[in-house]
């Protein structure tokens, strides 16, 4: 139950170490959520709160102009959040 | 005496008075449709004290029982994140019973058949605050289209609680919702002692680690005696050191010591919020998977279409300039009619009551004059007021409102602020009051506090008198309709552009307001309710009747006597000399002569009009104009628009009232007919060049664009920040921004030659 979260290593100490976080995808892309940075962050437990928790499925759905806030679609929702609190949130592709 | 505080929080409330049931549920779950519905036009709204966060009231007659309905303001969770949502959950756990709002007898939970998810997390905690609690499903007339069906009674079995799926007003859904809120009003009647399990089925609970539970069922336990708390409470008190009832437990050692000592314990178990919330999904998709079905032929088609403009990277902006275009457009062109209709009808009351007096002359002035005249030319403008707030609130219901969010929120990031503090500005253009109150949605205390500071520089409904008189006399008449609409079109947006600079000022130079996060949900687009944008815009045009009624009232009688007295005879004995001989030789010739035009009576005439100016010129209102003039003679505006501004002070659609005034009592009979328009285009300076010039109008709207005229935003702020220090900078700074910017306008205009 608390085996989530924390950057996860990885898989291949010996490569590239860069995690895909929410922040980093273009519109229709589909991911899951595998964990978020410092889950103690008041900001944080709110965004797992509204649905952001490991293991859900979302969607990018677009850019604001300018680039940033982004639109996501999570638990059969719009939701709009700025990049840099995407970017605590570690996802894979699906 | 600590004691007797804290047994504020358990709910045996119900036997003072009527019971309480309070409506909670996710933002945009059509929690106030329910409200509407069940208790139609019987509410009103009050603020909850100390915090001006809106709290809607609503009663109902259930059986034997008059029940209040408490509207709360929209959460996501229980551990809030911002004052409104701080606002329901402490109504929710009963911590308001000092400040006279009991806690509720009954929550009625509203969720969303089509967001079941995440609406159920909520449900979750409010099934542990040890409150009965029914369910409304909203939105099931949409599961079809979003690919989502909710088998409703296997949800009812899971969750342990009454289940009421209710589309909109549907009589019948709402007949068998009363029926059910009544039989469980009369139960609670019965048995006031809520039990932490409800008895109509214990329901499935979320799952927390059993040792949690454990120190859980510890804290309730010694606690039992001096502060009863639900399993939500205890729990929270566990795993978060921000937690409201945390200065009352300091009061008491026995129960800091407690605390303390379990929290230790919890923290060897690490165990963290995040777990927690994690913990309540997990229950929430164990019951989904029985009651839910999802198909992949979701059909978003239509709102992915709209967004897709309206949220575009250019044609999103021009779409919102096109909408914002739009309603400044049909507030000028659609109320022409009603307005017409309401002037006649302002002049016939006048005649009416002036008639009745004509025996005393000093009170037929004040009433035709003052009252008549002052009350009237305000009230007018209703009919833009509701054309206003029609659209205000249909924007805001039908979803458009947080696109414009998301859109302006890089626009608004350099200032420091996000794209939610657009939604306060933006219903400013309403009223600064509602608009500041909103500011309640800013999580960060500085960044609310910045909102609410630029926010009364939106273009309020009581700033639209001043730009349609100004704009209807002498923008629209020389340059034309389209000119017109574009004026008043840019006067709103003058007061966006200028917050800006504004909100960056103060964020980073005087607050050093932290970089806040922002997040926001996009609500499906939706149809609007007809009731809920009615009421809203009777509602308003309720308060500014009121207005008009006490405040417009009293300043108009104010005003009048001050430009009626003093009023010595020798002033009008003196003119009168003056002309006597002339008069006399035309009386004399007039016998004789068969002119068309009757040169005495031109003469007397023109006579009448010297009194009465003279009279206006040295009564209280013309020495005080004087006096103040030369303040405004850099930006064009001559004693009588001097007195204007100051008297507007108060409420900034007094000016209309003290121009009515000035101009109805130096006005000489024949004119009577004459609007007020009119008659101040026809206002000439002693040179004989006109008062009023299009540039001299476009200084005054400037200068009421940005300038604090209102006592309702200054309190509202005052008490909303606890701070007259912040009020009175309020107050200061839009003043003296309204002042240059005036300044600014004039002598650049007159320096490229205009009048």
């Amino acid at each position: 139950m608390n085996a989530i979260s924390r950057p996860i290593p990885s898989p291949n100490p010996g490569t590239f170490n860069k995690t895909l976080t929410l922040a980093d995808l273009s519109p229709g892309q589909n991911v899951r959520i595998i964990g978020l940075h410092a889950e103690t962050d008041p900001g944080l437990v709110r965004l797992m709160e509204i649905g952001l928790i490991p293991g859900q499925a979302v969607q990018m759905i677009k850019h604001a102009p300018f680039g940033d806030p982004i639109e996501v679609r999570v638990m059969n929702y719009n939701l709009v959040l700025r990049k840099k609190e995407a970017s605590a949130i570690l996802v894979e592709l699906i | 005496m600590a004691t007797t505080t804290l047994s504020s929080t358990v709910s045996s409330d119900t036997a003072r008075g009527r019971p309480i049931i309070a409506i909670a549920g996710n933002p945009n779950t059509g929690k106030s449709t329910v409200f509407n519905a069940l208790c139609g036009a019987r509410q009103k709204v009050a603020n909850y004290p100390g915090v001006t966060v809106e709290k809607k009231l609503g009663y109902l007659r259930l059986g034997r029982h008059d029940v209040e309905l408490v509207d709360l303001p929209g959460l996501y969770s229980l551990t809030a994140v911002s004052p409104d949502e701080e606002t329901a959950a402490d109504v929710l756990m009963g911590r308001l019973g000092d400040q006279d709002i009991p806690r509720p007898d009954l929550i009625l939970c509203v969720l969303d058949a089509t967001n079941l998810k995440r609406n159920l997390f909520l449900f979750s905690q409010i099934q542990e605050l040890g409150l009965p609690v029914m369910v409304v499903l909203t939105m099931t007339d949409l599961m079809a289209r979003t690919g989502v069906s909710v088998d409703v009674p296997a949800l009812q079995k899971k969750l342990g609680v009454p289940v009421y799926p209710v589309i909109g007003r549907n009589r019948e859904h709402l007949a068998r919702l009363t029926a059910a809120l009544e039989a469980e009003i009369e139960r609670i009647l019965a048995n006031p002692v809520a039990p932490e399990v409800p008895p109509f089925g214990a329901g499935a609970r979320a799952r927390f680690p059993n040792a949690l539970e454990g120190l859980v069922a510890e804290l309730q336990q010694a606690y039992a005696d001096f502060l009863p708390l639900g399993s939500f409470e205890a729990r929270q008190l566990l795993v978060s050191d921000r937690h409201a009832l945390v200065p009352r437990i300091e009061e008491i050692p026995a129960a800091r010591e407690a605390l303390a000592r379990l929290r230790e314990k919890t923290r060897e178990l690490a165990l963290s919020p995040a777990a927690i919330a994690v913990a309540r999904y997990g229950w929430v998709d164990e019951i989904l998977n029985e009651v839910e079905t999802r198909e992949q032929n979701e059909d978003r088609s239509f709102g992915a279409r709209l967004d897709r403009l309206l949220t575009h990277r250019v044609l999103g902006f021009a779409a919102f300039a096109g909408i914002m275009y739009t309603v400044f457009q049909a507030i000028y062109t659609w109320a022409g009619p009603f307005m017409d209709l309401i002037e006649e009808g302002t002049g016939l009351v006048g005649e009416f009551v002036g008639s009745f007096l004509v025996s005393t002359p000093m009170l037929q002035s004040l009433m035709v004059d003052g009252v008549v005249a002052g009350v009237g030319s305000v009230v007018i403008f209703l009919p833009q007021i509701i054309i206003l707030f029609l659209f205000i609130a249909f924007l805001e219901d039908s979803g458009y409102l947080a696109r414009a969010a998301f859109l302006m929120d890089r626009l608004l990031g350099w200032t420091g602020l996000n794209g939610r503090a657009f939604i306060p500005m933006l219903s400013s253009f309403a009223c600064a009051v509602p608009g500041v109150m909103a500011a309640r949605v800013m999580p960060d205390p500085r960044a609310r506090l910045t909102t609410i500071l630029v926010a009364p520089l939106m273009s309020c409904s009581a700033r639209l008198p001043v730009y349609l008189l100004m704009i209807g006399a002498f923008i629209e008449p020389h340059f034309g309709a389209g000119w017109a609409a574009l004026t008043l079109f840019g006067m709103h947006a003058l007061g966006l552009i200028v917050a800006l600079p504004v909100a960056y000022f103060l964020n980073r130079g005087v607050l050093k307001t932290p970089s806040i996060p922002f997040v926001l949900e996009l609500p499906a687009y939706r149809w609007p309710s007809l009731f809920n944008v009615g009421f809203r815009a009777y509602e308003a045009s309720k308060k500014f009747l009121m207005r008009a009624g006490t405040v417009i009232f009293a300043a108009s009688i104010v005003i009048w006597g001050m430009s009626y007295f003093p009023r010595p005879e020798s002033i009008a004995t003196n003119i009168e000399q003056k002309y006597a001989p002339e008069l006399s030789a035309l009386q004399a010739a007039g016998e004789s002569a068969e002119s068309a035009t009757n040169p005495r009576e031109e003469l007397q005439m023109r006579i009448d009009n010297e009194i009465s100016g003279a009279y206006l010129e040295q009564s209280y209102l013309g020495r005080l104009g004087h006096a103040v003039q030369p303040l405004f003679a850099p930006l064009g505006f001559d004693w009588k628009i001097s007195v204007g501004i100051l008297g507007a002070f108060p409420a900034r659609e007094v000016i209309i009232a003290t121009l009515g005034i000035i101009y109805n009592v130096g006005a000489s009979v024949d004119e009577e007919s004459d609007s007020l328009k009119q008659r101040m285009a026809a206002e000439i300076r002693t040179d004989g060049t006109p008062v009023y010039t299009p540039l001299v109008a476009v200084t005054l709207m400037v200068f009421f664009a940005l300038c604090s005229q209102c006592m309702s935003t200054l309190a509202t702020v005052w008490r909303e920040l606890n701070s007259g220090k912040w009020a009175a900078f309020l107050f200061v700074y839009m003043t003296g921004l309204a002042y240059i910017c005036g300044l600014a306008v004039y002598q650049t205009g007159r320096w490229f030659g205009l009048q």
